[in-house]
């Protein structure tokens, strides 16, 4: 978390971080949060930038470390003013989704940059 | 020394109605005044609740009607500090709790507002014997208090009922709260060495916002580095609010932890910043990308899209 109340997103454009206090991936219920930049500081395109590109039905898979991967499908995409990001994206109750946000246009350097989140939502694959 | 402790004796027993329904609560006088209200209760929870009082009470008093709002009722603990002896506790003549041992808490139980005449005895003394310790304490509407059995700082035993705060902690964060119900001169408390509370006296609280985690606490002399209590872990978990109290007798070498954790109050983050140079889109772009979604199983994107509606925000 950072001072004013955000989430803290990590640095690194190529590394995504976990809303630790959230559902982790894989969990049976609620909203397990994965945040990553669109791009960086210097030009270069952050990892999530390919959520611009997803589909429905796409897998995603999360790699854990101590249990095997949690595989989701997406199922929706949307873009919020970042100052109406619903809380029910961090719900930690309720049927079991995965939650993948990074920034989206428009981008306005005079505002801040970018003024949207593109949010994407994920259910669980059961076999 | 003795470390934190969490021993729940389960639930209050019974139900207890207060002494007097059609008496207004006087604000001013209660010890209870300031609670936050918990408007998070749910009717059903209530009704439940209300069931079961009146399943317990039997024939002793009139069944009460499910309250037609959660204010009529309000979330009230029991703690017991008081070292060496195990007591039952009364309320309006009815017992409330048997065999309560010093060091414990009650989990939180719903009872109707209104004037309760708390009695304490010594275990199997009750209710026609005299009590170890007597206070008439007003339960206000739709809040949440902890009455501590304990000693004064000069080791006399007595009653004083707190007001539990179970309002929202920010994301990422615990509230810290330590009650000084000890047989103790003043104290500060220190998490990893550093104070967090200074000059704490018996009965007084004190309380904090900290980041979610494990601290390493201690209880030390205030303005000293003379350890009364501890050091214990405390697991202060995210989005939970947990009481402290320092409890027992410094001349009896007794001091000890005992904590009340709360939970439910966590927040969400209000913002998730994840742009830079805008490498992404074109610059002073407009462009939107498209939002879409399954038609099934996409609820939480419904609802984004209706709020963009409604706001008549276009970006």
């Amino acid at each position: 978390m950072t001072r004013q109340g955000a989430l803290a997103v990590p640095e690194d454009p190529s590394v995504a971080g976990w809303y630790r206090y959230g559902p982790a991936p894989g969990s049976p219920r609620g909203s397990a949060v994965l945040v990553g930049h669109v791009d960086g500081d210097t030009g270069e395109l952050g990892e999530f930038a390919a959520l611009r590109d997803v589909e429905r039905g796409d897998r995603v898979e999360v790699r854990r470390a101590k249990a095997g991967p949690a595989v989701y499908r997406v199922v929706s995409r949307a873009t919020v003013p970042k100052d109406e990001l619903p809380p029910s994206v961090f719900r930690r109750k309720g049927s079991p989704v995965l939650t993948l946000i990074t920034c989206a246009p428009p981008f306005d350097p005079g505002r801040g940059g970018y003024l949207a989140n593109l949010v994407v939502t994920a259910e669980p694959v059961t076999n | 020394m003795t470390g934190p402790e969490k021993r729940c004796l389960g639930r209050i027993r019974g139900a207890t109605r207060p002494r007097n329904r059609t008496e207004t609560p006087q604000r001013a006088e209660t010890p209870f005044e300031g609670m936050i209200p918990m408007t998070s209760r749910t009717p059903l929870a209530i009704a439940a609740s209300a069931g079961a009082c009146a399943l317990a009470l039997g024939a002793a008093a009139p069944v009460m009607a499910a309250p037609d709002k959660a204010q009529d009722t309000s979330m009230v603990s029991v703690f017991h500090g008081i070292p060496g002896m195990t007591v039952d506790v009364y309320a309006n003549g009815d017992e409330l709790l048997s065999d309560f041992e010093p060091g414990t808490v009650t989990e939180p139980q719903s009872l109707d507002a209104g004037t309760y005449d708390i009695q304490v005895f010594e275990a199997g003394q009750g209710p026609d014997g005299t009590p170890a310790l007597e206070k008439e304490v007003k339960v206000t509407e739709g809040g949440n208090a902890t009455v501590a059995a304990h000693l004064s700082a000069d080791g006399k035993p007595r009653l004083t009922a707190f007001t539990n705060d179970v309002s929202q902690v920010d994301a990422g964060e615990a509230r810290l709260t330590v009650r000084h119900v000890a047989a103790a001169p003043a104290v500060d408390v220190r998490a990893g060495g550093q104070p967090v509370f200074t000059d704490l006296t018996n009965p007084d609280e004190d309380t904090a916002a900290v980041d979610a985690g494990t601290v390493n606490a201690d209880v030390v002399l205030s303005g000293t580095d003379t350890v009364a209590i501890g050091p214990a872990d405390l697991n202060l978990d995210e989005g939970t609010s947990n009481v402290v109290y320092a409890w027992g007798s410094a001349e009896d070498k007794n001091l000890a932890l005992a904590t009340q954790t709360f939970n439910g109050m966590e927040s969400t983050p209000n913002a998730v910043h994840a742009g830079g140079s805008g490498a992404a889109v074109t610059p002073n772009s407009s462009e939107q990308w498209p939002a879409w979604a399954a038609a099934a199983g996409a609820v939480t994107v419904t609802g984004f899209l209706v709020a963009r509606r409604v706001s008549g925000r276009r970006v």
